[in-house]
């Protein structure tokens, strides 16, 4: 049994009582601080500011409680109805490109030709407080329309009480360094090999979501984004050539063809006068059924994609920045006793010299999933900017490949851009 | 031990923490500084004076970086995260910040929030346009000139704004930022004074620069702008243009030419070789050109302006 004493010594007494001070002044002080807080009335607004201005405060605004929806970004550059547009209309904007085309490949059936590749309307606003619609729609060259994206961004959604991002719709998905970007956004007219070989012919896309955690990292950026997708479009047959000398390899990418999952952490820090990024990706799912000539799945395989990249960007004096990047992937298939790995990368260096030119180098090498043998190629770029999103561009390629050995190519590039056009953070 | 004494040993070092954090938070809180990111070195410089030491800042953009032409890091989401106050120049100058504030989501500092602050809100907007313009007008921004922290007398405009964030954020400390900003103006006011005294002997001539970006300035100082480098905003300067330029400038008799920093000055170099005139070659950021702070920059300006204009 117990025994609470309810006689106690004056020493004790005091002691309990001081400590009931010291709490009940801990509990207090902050309260008795917050209203000597009050601060004093704002001075006046200078004599040089514009009186017609929205009118300054008064009175302290208290900040949102959590959870409140805030308003949209209003300036213009980030849509909806800023930039002097002040009518309930999106976001419009057009960019296209133009591609010529020389090499020393006769097989080559877009080789001396002019053309125009691509148009992309764009149409992007607000449709609800942090709710934002994104649609790309691709005029192609060759004829045929089709949506290349439309995603509704939900910019700030409570996930078990973490704050988040959620993107539904057809989107590029969020794998490897460069996925998200469009063409007309490329530092480069032909994209590396190993990213045509293993990822995409140009981006991985699929209709499905994506939520976007910014971890809390203090002053290291980390933040992970995990999606669900399914095939965006059929998936053509994938064929495997029986003679590879017969026509030049065009990979499928991944292969995915049917749902898929991703997952990419990017993690980057102020490091060595700039910025240093690193991400991890990784793409799963089941692929399409083919055959090789030795052999081959007998089921659709399961495709994982596994990717590592590394960027390093520094600004220098004017519109001037280094850019430094590495990207290695790894595709593996699997189907009972069969197995498939192949892998490839490329590093790249960009330098802006000024507003207006820019210089890029790369070396690309890889494999391909679905045929043999290896590309080994290097790049020269140069870049001549008109304004932000009027440019052209030349990219000179040598290198070997499966079906060719000792290929030139020389891409020339047009791209225009008209009107207010926004993407996501890269 | 009895179980009595260990719950009330349990109570007792419970109590102990408990008074230990509470008292190294309010002391931790009494010290901690309100974190502060602009997008320019100069809305950093000014946020200094009025924050003193009360503030700790940083500029998404560095010094001699164009500020058309940032490019958004996933390193400064971070910093605007973490942030109690977000300085934005705006007028559609700064638009890739948007990009960096949507992957921040803190919405402390998103429009609305109370550590928001467009500094250009209660400006006197200088060539705002008033016909429809495309890309054939080059770099223009739809807002008007967003280049209006060169005005002294803005600039004072601009640390009233981030007087009125700050004591909102901070309102314990709301005298001291009223102190600090009211004797920021002051001293600007005197310094004016003093730049409008030095500048005043060139008042109704006329300079050449390489980019449209003095209009707020040249206004202070009675000064006019005879033409550009650049043949349209954000346009690269043409051998056809420089040489209409020269010949004009030669016509009228205006020798004076302003390069910012950043630029080349082959342009400058050779309006002057032609002209017979002078290039003054003036910092285009605080942190350039040994400049450490706004009134630093300002007067470099001035003496730069002084120069050319001699």
């Amino acid at each position: 049994m117990f025994h609470f004493r309810s006689v106690r010594s004056p020493k004790h007494v005091r002691t309990t009582l001081l400590a009931l001070a010291l709490i009940a002044g801990a509990w207090l002080a902050p309260r008795v601080v917050r209203a000597q807080d009050t601060p004093p009335p704002p001075p006046p607004p200078p004599e040089e500011s514009d009186p017609s201005g929205t009118p300054p405060l008064t009175t302290p605004m208290a900040p949102p409680a959590p959870g409140t929806p805030l308003p949209p970004s209003p300036s213009g550059g980030t849509t909806g109805g800023g930039g002097g547009r002040y009518l309930l209309l999106p976001d419009i904007s057009l960019n296209g490109i133009f591609l010529g085309h020389l090499a020393n490949d006769h097989r080559d059936s877009l080789r001396d030709r002019f053309r125009l590749d691509q148009a992309e309307l764009a149409v992007q606003s607000y449709v609800y407080p942090q709710v934002k619609l994104d649609s790309f729609i691709v005029f192609a060259g060759e004829g045929g329309v089709s949506v290349e994206e439309g995603y509704l961004t939900f910019q700030n959604v409570s996930v078990a009480r973490l704050p988040m991002s959620a993107v539904v719709g057809r989107r590029k998905v969020s794998f490897g360094r460069v996925n998200q970007l469009h063409p007309h956004s490329w530092l480069y007219t032909v994209q590396p090999a190993v990213l045509s070989s293993l990822v995409s012919g140009e981006s991985l896309t699929g209709d499905g979501a994506y939520l976007s955690y910014l971890l809390p990292t203090g002053s290291l950026f980390a933040q992970l984004d995990l999606g669900l997708w399914s095939q965006s479009e059929q998936t053509e047959e994938i064929t495997v050539p029986n003679d590879p000398t017969s026509q030049i390899i065009l990979s499928p990418g991944a292969g995915f063809a049917d749902k898929f999952g991703t997952a990419r952490l990017l993690l980057a820090r102020e490091a060595l006068g700039g910025s240093l990024e690193f991400g991890a990706s990784v793409a799963g799912g089941r692929g399409a059924q083919y055959s090789l000539a030795n052999g081959g799945p007998t089921e659709r395989p399961n495709i994982l994609l596994l990717g590592l990249d590394l960027t390093y960007r520094r600004a220098g004096t004017g519109a001037s920045r280094l850019l430094l990047r590495g990207e290695y992937l790894q595709h593996h298939q699997k189907d009972g006793g069969f197995r498939r790995t192949v892998d490839g990368y490329y590093l790249f260096a960009d330098q802006r010299i000024d507003a207006f030119r820019s210089i890029g180098l790369r070396y690309d090498s890889t494999r391909f999933p679905y045929a043999e043998g290896h590309q080994r190629d290097i790049s020269l770029i140069g870049t001549q900017q008109l304004t932000e999103a009027t440019l052209y561009r030349i990219q000179l390629i040598h290198g070997d490949r499966p079906d060719k050995h000792g290929f030139d190519e020389i891409h020339l590039e047009l791209i225009f851009g008209v009107g207010p056009h926004t993407h996501n953070l890269e | 031990m009895e179980p009595v004494n260990i719950l009330r040993r349990a109570v007792t070092a419970a109590t102990r923490l408990w008074l230990t954090l509470a008292i190294a938070g309010s002391v931790s809180l009494a010290h901690a500084a309100v974190d502060v990111v602009t997008t320019t070195p100069e809305l950093a410089a000014i946020t200094r004076e009025v924050g003193g030491n009360l503030v700790n800042v940083a500029s998404l953009a560095k010094p001699n970086q164009d500020y058309h032409k940032v490019e958004a890091k996933p390193t400064d989401v971070v910093k605007v995260k973490n942030a109690d106050v977000f300085v934005r120049v705006g007028l559609d100058l700064d638009m890739w910040a948007d990009a960096v504030m949507n992957a921040a989501r803190n919405p402390k500092v998103q429009p609305g929030g109370a550590g928001y602050v467009d500094a250009g809100r209660l400006i006197k907007k200088r060539e705002v346009p008033g016909t429809n313009i495309s890309g054939a007008s080059g770099d223009i921004h739809v807002f008007g000139n967003p280049h209006y922290w060169l005005s002294p007398g803005d600039a004072k405009v601009i640390a009233y704004e981030i007087d009125l964030a700050l004591r909102t954020v901070d309102p314990k400390n709301a005298a001291t930022y009223d102190a600090n900003y009211g004797r920021f103006s002051a001293e600007l006011t005197r310094r004016i004074a003093g730049w409008k005294a030095d500048l005043a002997p060139y008042a109704g001539k006329a300079v050449v620069a390489y980019h449209d970006e003095w209009v707020y300035f040249l206004g202070d100082f009675g000064i006019k702008a005879f033409g550009y480098l650049e043949p349209k905003p954000g346009i690269a300067p043409s051998g056809s243009h420089i040489s209409s330029l020269i010949a004009a400038m030669k016509r009228d008799g205006v020798k004076a030419v302003i390069i910012p920093s950043i630029y080349p000055t082959r342009f400058g170099d050779l309006v002057a070789k032609e002209t017979g005139g002078t290039v003054a070659v003036v910092p285009y950021s605080v942190g350039s050109r040994g400049t450490t702070d706004y009134i630093s920059y300002m007067d470099a300006i001035v003496q730069g302006f002084k120069k050319a204009l001699k």
